[in-house]
């Protein structure tokens, strides 16, 4: 089992400037209250929530939260499938964002931040996730370099066909805007919504959306056979 | 998972916890309810709402360096012991160990760079895959690799993701390792959310107030079929879902886990009258344990034997689940549940078959492990007592 078992419902992707979906245009960050993140990629406070929840997300969970918005996983699956879609996030830097940030408060005069913590485990923001989109099967957060989809997609074929599951929602790649010692600014995310299936010409050429979003059809070559 | 027949024979273990190193100090701990929480002395002048934790005998501690190194050398440790069949078989066993698998399990993993209380600037910065890549050079595995990080719930699901491995044929052996170490990141945070117990705790007890945190390390050495000495016992299915209800909370109904058991006990094709020892997660936090037993009262008409073991061990994160699982295999071999330490008062908010002092078994051939983590994870694996599978001794 391998990607090439999985067919792909949808995508999304996003990087300092721009949130795509595969099939529509794209969206600005600006669309979001979030000024553009070119330049030295440095994370703004949103100045409005998508969601009643959404401002006491850690920022990690905010990207990943927008990002999958825009593939609107609720609109592709239907109920029962969402009870079986798995929940899967690869990635190197994970939540060292709010690691780093509740590390800086335990030596705070007032004290650690509680909000904080749930987040310094990279599961907290797929919990996120489960719930914007009512998504109960499976969730697995694995540690894996970004760079290389491969091995993740492979995880998670065989995390469908050995499980008998229909569907997952993927998250791939690392948001650290900032970079950390040792670690170099980072900041580019994709979504998928896989099912079970070989992944087919025809399930390439369906995504006539991809002539508009080259940067979408380049990733998705790289991660199709 | 769906049925698809013996899915993973376990043919190793190792251990290394506040009871000490080896799967001998656990067990022997665990089956005589001796608790590892104890007054805190590494940590002891940290912030914390609680006076106690599983810490490490400081001789493990010493015996890593430093703090630092200390998550691979509990690691390396667990592992070891995990591999000593394929270790007594000399070139032969390290041919075996360039193809072995591994999957690594752990919440924090190693926190050096991050933790105030790093001493050598390694740079481990909590990410998992650098770990992971550590101990699989000290230990020389050459096949698959995988670093899971699912909070609580780490350990049983990379034993899932191991058996999956196994089921599709991705590799023939593999080792999983959980991992975590008790630090003041850790310490405090649990603290901040209120989640201490500030003395032993009291999983499923009426006047439980919250968990002991722990640490330490557990391996299981996993095979499609044992060519050699083998403990008689198989991961035979496995379950997970999503609460999809609370990130840090378990849901009040129990719905999740209920799902993840349900699909573990169809992936090993057993029904709910062939589950004769639950091994709970038990935090003795209120609510996880009211949780559990809302999803053990949907599965089962007539709850199974169960116990629960983090008032010995402390909750020691990612490596819990896979300490856990070797806890209940031995319990099946032994065909007994081990006493409960804390448990005197029964809750009407956890009605489980659990007794606070040890009791034997009727029936020891199946066994139901459960988790629940943070993000709604929940997990659950079935083991089978299987004496006939055990190899031919070495």
């Amino acid at each position: 089992m391998s990607a090439a078992d999985l067919r792909v419902r949808g995508l999304a992707r996003c990087d300092g400037e721009r949130l795509v979906v595969a099939g529509a245009d794209g969206l600005r960050w600006s669309d979001h209250g979030l000024e553009p993140l070119r330049g030295k990629l440095r994370s703004r406070p949103l100045a409005r929530s998508p969601w009643p929840t959404f401002r006491r997300l850690d920022r990690f969970a905010q990207v990943l939260g927008l990002l999958v918005e825009q593939l609107h996983p609720a609109g592709l699956l239907d109920a029962d499938t969402r009870a079986d879609t798995a929940l899967v996030l690869g990635s190197a830097t994970g939540c060292l964002a709010a690691d780093l940030r509740f590390a800086a408060s335990l030596t705070r005069p007032q004290g650690v931040e509680p909000a904080v913590f749930p987040y310094t485990l990279p599961s907290t923001c797929l919990g996120e996730l489960a719930i914007r989109h009512e998504l109960s099967g499976p969730t697995l957060t694995l540690s894996l370099d970004a760079a290389d989809t491969r091995p993740l997609l492979d995880e998670v074929a065989r995390l469908l066909h050995v499980d008998d599951l229909p569907a997952a929602l993927v998250v791939s790649g690392d948001w650290l805007p900032d970079g950390a010692p040792g670690t170099p600014p980072r900041a580019e995310l994709a979504a998928l919504l896989v099912e079970r299936g070989p992944a087919s010409d025809e399930d390439v050429a369906t995504w006539g959306a991809l002539r508009r979003a080259p940067d979408v059809l380049v990733t998705l070559k790289r991660m199709l056979p | 998972m769906t049925a698809r027949g013996p899915a993973a024979q376990v043919v190793g273990g190792g251990a290394v916890s506040a009871l000490g190193l080896g799967l001998s100090a656990l067990f022997d701990a665990v089956f005589a309810g001796r608790r590892g929480v104890a007054p805190l002395r590494r940590l002891a002048g940290t912030d914390a709402l609680t006076e106690v934790a599983a810490e490490l005998p400081g001789d493990l501690l010493a015996a890593a360096g430093s703090l630092d190194l200390l998550p691979r050398a509990l690691a390396r440790a667990a592992a070891n012991e995990a591999l000593e069949s394929l270790h007594r078989r000399g070139d032969a066993g390290r041919r075996l160990r360039a193809d072995t698998g591994l999957v690594l399990a752990t919440a924090k993993g190693d926190l050096s760079g991050i933790d105030p209380a790093s001493d050598d600037g390694r740079g481990g910065l909590g990410i998992p895959l650098r770990l992971l890549d550590d101990v699989a050079d000290d230990l020389g595995l050459g096949g698959p690799r995988a670093a899971v990080s699912c909070a609580c719930a780490s350990g049983l699901s990379a034993l899932a993701l191991a058996g999956r491995w196994i089921a599709s044929a991705h590799v023939e052996r593999v080792l999983v390792v959980g991992v975590d170490v008790l630090t003041p990141f850790v310490l405090r945070g649990f603290s901040s959310l209120l989640a201490l117990d500030p003395g032993p705790c009291r999983p499923f007890d009426r006047e439980r107030r919250g968990l002991n945190l722990g640490e330490g390390a557990g391996a299981m050495l996993l095979q499609a079929a044992p060519d050699g000495p083998a403990f008689g016992a198989r991961l035979a299915g496995w379950g997970e879902a999503n609460d999809a209800n609370h990130v840090t909370g378990p849901s009040r109904d129990g719905a999740g886990l209920a799902r993840a058991m349900t699909r573990a006990l169809r992936g090993a094709g057993r029904d709910t009258r062939d589950v004769d020892a639950l091994h709970l997660h038990g935090t003795g936090t209120p609510y996880n344990d009211a949780m559990e037993s809302q999803a053990a009262a949907r599965v089962f008409d007539e709850q199974p034997p169960a116990f629960g073991t983090k008032a010995v061990t402390g909750h020691a994160l990612g490596a819990v689940g896979v300490l856990e699982s070797l806890i209940l295999v031995e319990a099946l071999r032994r065909r007994r549940l081990p006493p409960q330490p804390g448990f005197q008062t029964p809750d009407d908010d956890c009605v489980l078959d659990i007794a606070s002092d040890g009791r034997a078994l009727p029936r020891a051939r199946c066994g139901l492990e459960v988790a629940a983590g943070f993000g709604g994870i929940d997990a659950a694996l079935v083991f089978e007592w299987t004496p006939d599978d055990a190899g031919p001794a070495a």
